[in-house]
This record gives structure tokens, C-alpha cells and sequence, in this order.
């Protein structure tokens, strides 16, 4: 690295009147390149080893940032055109989409969206007591977090058992209510596709978790406290995602 | 950096939970549309600036979260003027 910022920086025009084989380091390190052309040499070196590991770290720390929020904003366009098609097709069949959401079951839609508002809670609270170096307390509300993440999936399924008995189902065999009237078919498909997508991203969120909590159980918090850090910000988009959903599939059952 | 105190996340929690239970009754009361869509953005707003610490995040992160709410109008835009011109 020192080699290349050398080379870049004799690139410089001589016209702006420094000195432009001397380099300043991240750190406080300054290097020359060597008179002999056989590399560089070190001419000053006033800040430690451990400044210079510092400043990488946090070079390397908003790196991750920036890549898992790039990998949440991909991810959201891609939840964000499926609310497009929901809304184009539910403007096609007003009547249809409002009897759908009638007809999902309300008291596991309302449920889940508590439980899952109190899961986010616990995930930004595990790591705050984590980054203040109180790993035992944030593996227990890690814990939490992933107890409620396995709530959420097993009331999810018990009411796609429910839909599926009532041949509610995604695909040529749906066979729902006559009542439900036409349209009911492409709501119902958008709502297993849609719940379904956001079913498969809690499961790895829960995977998440559970990795990190056992980072949290094993390894120092220099370790550990970024992959948390991300794995929460991860766990807090999917639960935003749903904060979408909820209406769309469970409140909204006027055709205003 | 200032990163969200025990009480933010305590506030924000009770706030979003308050939100859902009013969005739930409202729904029930028969509200429109448009009022429990609003409410899910003022949720996800409270839970992206205290959860997520986008108040506190790096200026790149928040430009990629601005970048995403502009797209994100951008097509409600083209979804809205679709559904209003057929």
C-alpha cells in the first residue's frame, strides 16, 4: 500500500511546491521513496502500531456499513416494486383485494406485527449492552430476538395451514370462496409471494442472529461488535419490511 | 458518535407499539387506505433513525438511504399516475 500511495503521489506537479516523494500516512507515519530506487523508507513514525491498526479497523468498519446498507437498499427495491404490482392489481380489483384482507387472520397479522416491533427493541438493545461490553446481558436479549423470530414463523405457517384448508393456495389449484369474487386469486398469490419473501428473509435474520450470538458467547468484543452491529440493522430492515405489509394485507379492507 | 441512548430506544419503541395498536383500531373503525400507509412510514422513520441509527450513521449511509426513499417515490409516482390514467 505505502509502495502505491508513494508511486501515485510522485505523480503530483512539481508546480505545487511540495515535496511530492514524501507520503503521509493514515496514523501519522511519513514515508519517502528511496534516493536508490529500491523502495521506501520510513522517516517518521510518531504514532503506534496500534493507531494505525485503529485506523484500518474503522476503515474497514464503515466499509461493512456502507455494503450491508447498499445490500438493504437492493433488497428494499426489490420489496418496494412488489408493493407496485400489489397496488396496480388491487386499483384492477378494488372489491376482491378488500375482501381478501378481510378474509386473512387478523389476530396473527396484529400478533406478529407486536411481537416483532418488541424484537427490534430487543435486537438495538442487545447491541447497545454489547458495544458497553455487557456480553452476558446481550446474549440474552439475543436470545430473545431469536424466540420471537421463531414466534413469528410458526404463527405465519399456522395460518398458511389455514388458507391452504380453505384451498386458498398460490397456482392453478386455488380453489378459494366464490365470495371472494374474481381478483382473489392474484391477491392471494401476491400475498404468499410477498409474506413468503419477507418469511424467507426473517429466517435468515434468525440465522443471523444466531450466528452472532454465538461470536458474542465466544470472542473478545473487538470481535464481535460490528458483526452484531450489521446483523441488527439487517433485523431491523426486515422488520420494517413487514411494517408494510401489515396494512397491505391485513388492515386495508375498504376499497378507499 | 452519538448513538441512540437506552432511553431513545425505550421511546421509540413505546411509540411504534402505540402506532400499530392505533393503526389495528383505526383499521377497524374502517380508516382509509392512505392514513395506515402513512402510519406504517412514520413507523419504519422512528425505527430506521433510532433502530437502525441512521441519525447517527456516516454521511455515505445516508445518502444510500436518501437515494433509496427518492427511488422508492419515483415509483410510487409512476404507479400512482398508472392507477389515475386508466
Amino acid at each position: 500500500v505505502a509502495i502505491a500511495v508513494a508511486a501515485a503521489a510522485r505523480q503530483l506537479p512539481d508546480a505545487a511546491g511540495v515535496d511530492a516523494r514524501r507520503v503521509r500516512l493514515p496514523g501519522g507515519v511519513v514515508i519517502e521513496e528511496d534516493a536508490g530506487g529500491a523502495g521506501i523508507v520510513v522517516i517518521e513514525q510518531p504514532a503506534t502500531l496500534e493507531a494505525i491498526e485503529r485506523a484500518a479497523t474503522a476503515s474497514r468498519a464503515h466499509a461493512w456499513r456502507l455494503a450491508v446498507w447498499l445490500l438493504i437498499v437492493s433488497e428494499a427495491l426489490l420489496f418496494a416494486a412488489l408493493f407496485a404490482l400489489y397496488t396496480g392489481y388491487r386499483a384492477e380489483y378494488p372489491q376482491a383485494f378488500a375482501r381478501g384482507v378481510a378474509h386473512d387472520v387478523q389476530w396473527i397479522g396484529g400478533i406478529n406485527t407486536l411481537i416483532l416491533i418488541a424484537s427490534s427493541f430487543a435486537m438495538a438493545f442487545a447491541v447497545m449492552l454489547a458495544r458497553a461490553g455487557r456480553d452476558a446481558a446481550a446474549s440474552r436479549w439475543l436470545v430473545a430476538v431469536i424466540a420471537i423470530g421463531v414466534v413469528f414463523v410458526a404463527l405465519k405457517l399456522a395460518e398458511w395451514i389455514v388458507h391452504a384448508r380453505e384451498g386458498l393456495v398460490l397456482g392453478p389449484s386455488y380453489a378459494g370462496p366464490q365470495e371472494l369474487g374474481r381478483g382473489a386469486k392474484l391477491f392471494f398469490t401476491l400475498y404468499f409471494l410477498m409474506t413468503g419473501l419477507h418469511l424467507l428473509h426473517l429466517v435468515a435474520g434468525i440465522a443471523l442472529v444466531a450466528w452472532a450470538l454465538a461470536r458474542v458467547r465466544r470472542g473478545p468484543p473487538s470481535r464481535h461488535v460490528l458483526a452484531l452491529e450489521l446483523v441488527g440493522v439487517y433485523w431491523n430492515f426486515v422488520d420494517a419490511i413487514w411494517m408494510f405489509l401489515w396494512p397491505l394485507f391485513y388492515l386495508m379492507k375498504g376499497t378507499s | 458518535v452519538n448513538l441512540p441512548s437506552r432511553r431513545a430506544l425505550v421511546i421509540a419503541v413505546v411509540a411504534i407499539e402505540l402506532l400499530a395498536i392505533v393503526a389495528w383500531l383505526a383499521s377497524a373503525a374502517g380508516a382509509p387506505s392512505a392514513l395506515l400507509l402513512v402510519v406504517a412510514a412514520i413507523q419504519v422513520a422512528i425505527g430506521g433513525a433510532v433502530f437502525m441509527e441512521l441519525g447517527a450513521a456516516h454521511p455515505a449511509v445516508r445518502v444510500a438511504a436518501a437515494t433509496l426513499l427518492f427511488m422508492i417515490a419515483l415509483l410510487c409516482s409512476g404507479v400512482a399516475s398508472d392507477v389515475a390514467m386508466r
